[in-house]
């Protein structure tokens, strides 16, 4: 019914699929209090994304007063780099998985498997760029002309 | 535990105090060009079932109408059928408990051979490839017997139920589309042996290493349909969750 390759490949990559959705729920939460309860769409600006980036300081005008949180940078980078991994991998396996279920296309399993493998590294390629982007001097990243 | 479902129940708008409006899914594939429904009034009585129903119609009105039966009490699970959008045991859901008019069809996913009855050879060949039979590596400690623990019998009592209705397989995604999936019902069986103390620790490895392609127990999408839809009260999404989990651990240990 299976071999040892094919069992040993599904069982990591349901393993991950959890993993990383365990990961996506907690990262999320973070995400969405700091960008959309914390900060406030009002003012999310480039200026004070890269602020939290590059030095952890998250700020934000309420009602009731500022919130400001000023945590270890590396920690909100580590965190914002997890979310890319995260979100690639358990989006891009959760499709591979659900057209691998579709009969007609297993005779190309192995195109659609190295597809999704190539297009995945470049997903997250990209995302560490422009990740990295915010490192460089505001003015050359954020131009409104 | 030939309960009433739950599942699906929808409130009684019974038309009158004593009929009961059935549009049933009618098609002879070697003579329909296509399926077609055909509507039908019963009269009812207390404690009238789906089944009851579609024999008083066949009896009194159509006698072309094929519906497959056996026990009529939610034992031999032969009249799975599609009711009002959910997949039921026609003798185990009481008519006033539906709205109306009340929709029969077959099974979806299976194959229709006329009307209501559905082939499910497909499905009993899932059930057969996981060794659905006892298979001890030793013989019995004590005497000619086996003997097993109560609290394992307990392990296994929530599987042991399965009257192998197909019900769960056509609730569930991953079957309808991917034919090396061997569905709920064939999982669920599988596990009812591979919990079984009795059958030792080499066989419920093998067994483990049969189910865990990756179109085995890992294409579960966990999303309880099986659950929801079994008429005995099975829950082959659990049972297939545990078995995922030992085999992930026994890879997870990579550094034996």
């Amino acid at each position: 019914m299976s071999t040892k390759k094919d069992s040993q490949t599904a069982a990591w990559g349901w393993f991950f699929q959890r993993v990383s959705a365990v990961g996506l729920v907690v990262l999320l939460g973070f995400h969405f209090a700091v960008e959309h309860f914390i900060v406030g769409a009002a003012n999310v600006s480039a200026g004070n994304t890269v602020e939290r980036i590059t030095n952890g300081l998250i700020q934000g005008d309420h009602i009731l007063g500022q919130i400001t949180i000023n945590m270890p940078a590396f920690l909100y980078q580590a965190s914002a780099v997890s979310l890319l991994g995260f979100s690639v991998f358990h989006g891009m396996y959760g499709v591979y998985n659900i057209l691998m279920e579709q009969d007609r296309l297993k005779p190309y399993e192995k195109p659609i498997k190295y597809f999704f493998i190539v297009f995945s590294a470049a997903l997250f390629v990209q995302g560490i760029l422009i990740f990295l982007a915010f490192f460089e001097p505001f003015w050359q990243v954020y131009d409104p002309r | 535990m030939a309960t009433t479902q739950e599942t699906g129940a929808q409130e009684a708008t019974t038309p009158s105090e004593s009929k009961a409006t059935l549009d049933v899914f009618r098609y002879i594939p070697e003579e329909d060009d296509e399926p077609h429904t055909e509507t039908y009034e019963v009269e009812t009585f207390e404690g009238m079932t789906v089944l009851d129903a579609l024999i008083k119609i066949r009896d009194e009105q159509d006698s072309s109408l094929t519906v497959r039966h056996s026990c009529r009490m939610a034992r031999c699970g032969s009249d799975a059928v599609y009711i009002n959008g959910t997949q039921r045991l026609a003798c185990n859901t009481q008519v006033s408990e539906l709205s109306q008019p009340i929709e029969v069809e077959p099974l979806p996913r299976f194959d229709v051979i006329r009307d209501l009855v559905v082939e499910m050879n497909e499905f009993y060949e899932n059930m057969e490839k996981v060794e659905p039979w006892f298979q001890p590596d030793h013989e019995p400690e004590t005497g000619e017997e086996y003997l097993q623990s109560p609290e394992n019998r307990k392990n296994i009592d929530t599987v042991l139920d399965c009257i192998w209705c197909g019900a769960c397989t056509s609730s569930c995604s991953p079957a309808a589309t991917d034919s090396d999936f061997p569905g709920p019902a064939a999982l669920a069986k599988a596990y009812r042996f591979y919990k079984d103390e009795r059958e030792g620790e080499e066989t419920r490895k093998r067994r483990l290493e049969m189910l865990e392609s990756s179109h085995g127990i890992y294409r579960c999408h966990t999303q309880f349909n099986c659950t929801e839809v079994c008429p005995k009260g099975i829950s082959p999404t659990e049972a297939i969750m545990e078995m995922s989990r030992d085999a992930v651990k026994e890879k997870l240990r990579f550094w034996r």
